[in-house]
């Protein structure tokens, strides 16, 4: 009994430092579970989010461009191709190349998140891990949550004094149980500061990402969604009578009737309070939950109406371009695989590129005389039924070929 | 034996204590809980152009703290963001240049909650520190208060002045962020307690935010509160305005008042303080003191010498326009 | 025993660094000195207009005292070299203990590499720190940076993690407790008190500025080696390597290559005429994509040789590739 008695005053001699320690085993045990998954991304960084190499970073750090070479923790070499994109909403989808049982984290859900949360960053900022390839770790708590802001768009930003520096865009923003919770992306500076940290970063959150993801994998540029066709005021605006008071949402001003708005029931004088859960108190916050979604996506929303409240479903986007899009992209239903480096793979016997000519193993270098650097840009240049000159590099050779582009099918 | 079996209940929740414990971030949340609707965005129209910062709910009846930088006097158009959100206009009680303080009300609309009040003798070096404001206009753009933890790093006394301040006197250096918009956030404790008043953004040393303690600011608070003190007549002083009154007692020349936000105030002058010399020239009479004074336009820097209580000190006076 | 159960239990508050952060405070101060430097001039001379020269404390030393580390018992002190460079005063050198008492010190070897000095006091016995086991310390330990506040008896303590264990050529560690002008040369330690490392390299030309979160500390066995060296005095200067005098942004997504953040003041790169956010694609014949491939480029380049740069320009019109000859001139880098 006295040994009992002695072991337990023992174990409470420090209970403070052995709470400490405590977290700082548990901090150790995250980084060294999450960092192997990092990944070196030109001045930038990105995180692995698939063991099959599925990976995401900022758009301003990664651009559109296929081939780029990136590194993950130990300096192990991948090359990586950009499959979609959102340049407002800075955020690209990547694919490693040649990429299996890679180390990856999970995206976590960001909409559990707290003020006050620990949450780790891990980046390359100054790019000072470059060489030894060992990431940057950070470590601080969440700031603020649904921080809006524009140019590029933000929406709905999580804020946090984990300290972020340039070299750390792109890189992931993590909760103590392992999982990517942001996309860390932008900072605020003191202006007459050098571009270092003052304690408040921003980080894209994981619902925004995972609500664009279908449409990241379908490839190529990816557009907010928004509501067409309904003109907004803030509440508590004093040139308009009726509009409640600041902090009740965003008032209807005007409703167009032959768009997604107007099929979906909205009338002037609708106070909008929330949508899809989230409560609504401003036109900042209504633009961050809208842009929360892709365009061709339809939401609920909620609005006051006169004593009443009534549930809306409207479609995002404008569907007209929206129409354009997917028509372009099924143009490009041309009879050939793309290949790395705008090289040609596999031709369809009877498709539209055995048709003009072109072989397995082409680089496509012009198109009506323009240089493209990446497929991307090759489909921006598609038009329905029309002909493009296309310029191929084929056995060290420029060779000329005419591309028929087929008719769109018809649509609903 | 009874005894045996609470032992082993204490030890065996010694053990147990790990695995019962709360998230280490726990306390964080708690503090951001209890403190985020206390805390406010205050905007102005100052005569320099808008200024926005962060401002401290002291009571329930709408009674507010914000730093002197956000709202000086003779703003207006005053407005204040309680979370919520809820937006209000304010008008101010009262004003302390000198000790960078703004006293504003507000008309509540439903339930408010003032900050609570720590000790600033009881912050140790070493424990946690949060700061809490509307950095970056984080709560006026989105309703949000920005939270930050870091530890206090040091409490010490400032002796030189820095940009934008003439605060001299202790102070509690934090490592919590501090921003551009925190000027009027409060420095909070391991118990949600304010124990700070953030209005420095940084010392020269060491590029920290540092605060002003919570016990150095309650004398002024009580002393706002009651309201604005009528302006005494001045001592003339040529083109230039002084704020400064004085008598003739007992052969020597003393502070009778001074202007509230006056430069005499400013520059520390208080009732009683005996002045003993201006411009190098020993002062005997009121009379010697206007002969001085004669002429001297606004910008002007006078440097007097005068007994505070007991001891010599050296004031700066800088001659305002007058008003 | 209702007793026992009672303390237990309101034996751990709301913040368990508090009371570990003090007793270390207490115990690692005493080896934490205060470094007081008197100069004739400036020696950053930082002027400036505008933003700049209202925030000249900022970019310029502290008037007040900086920190320094108590590296041996008989008197060897370690700090930043930044913190004692330029043309100290004769007999200019003071050396703060933590009890107040204040020794004239005699400034020894320096190595501009690692941002280290020597400085030696008349003193014994002092109190020296545990050098820490770094095979226990790895990313996410939690570190404390002591140093000496302007009360010079007032120890400052900040809190972080250790965020890399190799950097600066292996030769440092990095640390996201705050490290400014004053606490450089200060002790960065673990939760038990021992010496990881020496706080260093914060200076006004790093990119990485005051208290941005990234900070580092020389290890402690990189100055073991160099310390019989230091003890003679000898002034150990940095390699020169060749450089641009470009600090490399985020990347621009329209063209690859490395997007030029800030061109620096008086850099081979500002006297070619390159530009702030031009794109750099190529240099002496190589195509850049990323500051990888810019290592590689000037890696059999010497200092003084001649190099074509070419670079993309945002114009009116688009990108535009504009060609440059630069003169590679010699600094050393951190």
């Amino acid at each position: 009994m006295t040994a009992a008695l002695v072991l337990s005053l023992m174990l409470m001699q420090d209970p403070d430092l052995q709470k400490v320690q405590e977290l700082q085993q548990k901090l150790r045990a995250v980084v060294e579970k999450v960092s192997p998954a990092y990944v070196f991304f030109g001045n930038g960084s990105g995180v692995c989010i698939s063991s099959d190499g599925w990976a995401l970073t900022n758009f301003h750090v990664s651009g559109d461009r296929q081939g780029q070479r990136v590194r993950m923790p130990g300096g192990k070499q991948f090359l990586a191709d950009i499959v979609g994109f959102d340049p407002l909403g800075d955020i690209s989808l990547c694919k490693l190349r040649e990429a299996k049982d890679l180390p990856f984290c999970e995206l976590g859900d960001s909409d559990a998140l707290q003020v006050g949360q620990h949450v780790i960053a891990v980046g390359n900022p100054f790019l000072l891990g470059n060489g030894s390839w060992e990431p940057t770790i950070t470590f601080g708590i969440v700031s603020a949550l649904h921080r809006y802001m524009d140019n590029p768009g933000y929406f709905d930003a999580i804020q946090t004094d984990a300290q972020i520096n340039p070299g750390n865009s792109g890189g992931p923003l993590i909760t103590m149980d392992g999982k990517v919770v942001g996309i860390n992306g932008r900072i605020d500076i003191k202006r007459f500061m050098n571009r270092v940290n003052t304690g408040i970063g921003y980080a894209i959150p994981s619902r925004q990402i995972q609500r664009y993801m279908d449409a990241f994998k379908r490839g190529g540029r990816v557009f907010e969604g928004f509501i067409d066709g309904i003109q907004i005021g803030e509440c508590g605006d004093g040139r308009y009578d009726n509009v409640g008071e600041y902090g009740d949402g965003v008032f209807v001003a005007r409703v167009d009737a032959e768009t997604p708005a107007g099929k979906a029931g909205f009338e002037p004088g609708d106070i909008i309070f929330e949508a899809e859960g989230y409560r609504i108190t401003n036109a900042n916050r209504f633009h961050g939950v809208v842009s929360n979604w892709p365009e061709g996506v339809s939401i609920r929303v909620k609005v006051r109406r006169k004593a009443e409240e009534k549930e809306l479903k409207v479609f995002l986007g404008d569907p007209a371009k929206i129409l354009e899009r997917k028509r372009a992209m099924e143009a490009t239903e041309l009879g050939f695989a793309q290949g790395p480096g705008l090289q040609l793979g596999a031709i369809q016997p009877g498709g539209p590129a055995a048709k003009a000519g072109l072989k397995a193993g082409d680089v496509l270098t012009h198109v009506d005389g323009r240089r493209v650097g990446s497929w991307t840009e090759f489909r921006a240049l598609l038009r329905p039924n029309a002909e493009l000159l296309l310029t191929v590099t084929r056995d060290g050779k420029d060779v000329e070929l005419t591309l028929k582009v087929p008719r769109p099918k018809t649509d609903e | 034996m009874i005894g045996n079996s609470v032992l082993a209940a204490a030890f065996l929740l010694t053990c147990a204590g790990p695995l019962l414990a709360q998230s280490a971030d726990d306390p964080h949340k708690r503090v951001y809980q209890k403190a985020s609707e206390s805390v406010v965005a205050v905007r102005a129209l100052a005569p320099l152009g808008e200024r926005s910062g962060s401002g401290v709910l002291l009571t329930k009846e709408g009674l507010l703290l914000t730093s002197y930088a956000v709202c000086p006097d003779g703003a207006t158009n005053i407005r204040v963001w309680v979370k919520g959100p809820r937006l209000y206009t304010a008008e101010i009680v009262e004003t302390s240049k000198k000790d960078e303080l703004t006293l504003l009300r507000i008309k509540p609309r439903g339930e408010l909650r003032p900050v609570e009040l720590g000790e600033s003798g009881k912050v140790r070096t070493g424990e946690v520190s949060y700061t809490i404001g509307n950095a970056a206009n984080s709560i006026i753009l989105d309703d949000q208060p920005s939270f930050n933890v870091g530890v206090v790093s040091g409490v010490y006394r400032l002796a030189d002045e820095r940009a934008n301040s003439t605060y001299t006197g202790p102070v509690i250096e934090t490592t919590a962020a501090v921003n551009v918009g925190m000027e009027g956030a409060p420095c909070l404790n391991a118990d949600g307690k304010m124990v700070g008043f953030v209005t420095l953004n940084y010392s020269p040393h060491r590029f920290l935010g540092t605060a002003i303690p919570i016990d150095e600011i309650r004398p002024v608070i009580e002393r706002l509160k009651k309201g604005p003190v009528p302006i005494a007549e001045e001592v003339p002083a040529g083109e230039g305005w002084i704020g400064l009154k004085v008598k003739a007692e007992g052969g020597r020349v003393v502070v009778e008042s001074v202007d509230r936000n006056g430069p005499a105030e400013l520059a520390g002058f208080g009732k009683g303080d005996v002045i003993l010399e201006v411009a190098n020239t020993p002062v005997k009479t009121t009379r010697d003191l206007e002969e001085k004074l004669k002429g001297m336009e606004a910008g002007s820097i006078v440097w007097f010498k005068a007994d505070q209580g007991g001891r010599v000190e050296t004031f700066k006076v800088t001659l305002e326009k007058k008003k | 025993m209702n007793l026992l159960l009672a303390f237990l239990l309101a034996a751990s508050g709301d913040d368990p660094f508090a009371p570990v952060l003090a007793k270390l405070r207490e115990t690692a101060s005493k080896s934490v000195v205060a470094i007081d430097v008197e100069r004739d001039s400036d020696p950053d001379g930082i002027t400036g207009s505008g933003a700049v020269a209202q925030h000249r404390d900022y970019y310029n030393r502290p008037k007040g005292p900086t920190s320094g580390v108590i590296y041996e018992a008989d008197g060897f002190i370690l700090t930043s070299r930044f913190n004692v460079s330029g043309g100290i005063r004769k007999n200019g050198l003071k050396v703060t203990l933590w009890d107040g008492r204040q020794l004239a010190g005699e400034l020894l070897g320096t190595d501009e590499q690692r941002d280290i000095a020597l400085v030696k006091i008349d003193a014994t016995a002092l109190p020296v720190l545990a050098h820490a086991d770094m095979s226990a310390v790895g990313q996410g330990s939690f570190l404390a940076l002591i140093g000496r506040s302007p009360e010079r008896s007032h120890p400052t303590i900040n809190l972080g993690i250790l965020s890399a264990t190799s950097r600066m050529n292996k030769a440092a560690v990095q640390t996201d407790a705050e490290m400014n002008y004053g606490n450089a040369g200060g002790a960065l330690i673990t939760l038990k008190g021992e010496l990881v490392g020496i706080a260093c390299n914060i200076k006004p030309d790093t990119v990485w500025g005051q208290s941005g979160g990234v900070g580092f500390a020389c290890k402690l066995a990189e100055i073991d080696k160099l310390l019989p060296r230091l003890k003679k005095g000898e002034k150990i200067e940095a390699e020169k390597r060749p450089f641009l005098g470009i600090r490399a942004g985020e990347g621009n997504p329209d063209v690859e290559g490395i997007q030029i953040a800030e061109v620096m003041k008086d850099s081979p790169a500002e006297k070619a005429g390159i530009k702030k956010e031009d794109v750099l694609v190529e240099l002496g014949g190589v195509k850049i994509t990323d500051s990888e491939s810019l290592k590689e480029a000037l890696e059999p380049r010497k200092i003084g040789d001649e190099v074509e740069l070419k670079v993309m320009r945002k114009e009116k019109a688009g990108w535009k590739e504009k060609a440059f000859k630069l003169k590679l001139e010699g600094k050393a880098e951190p």
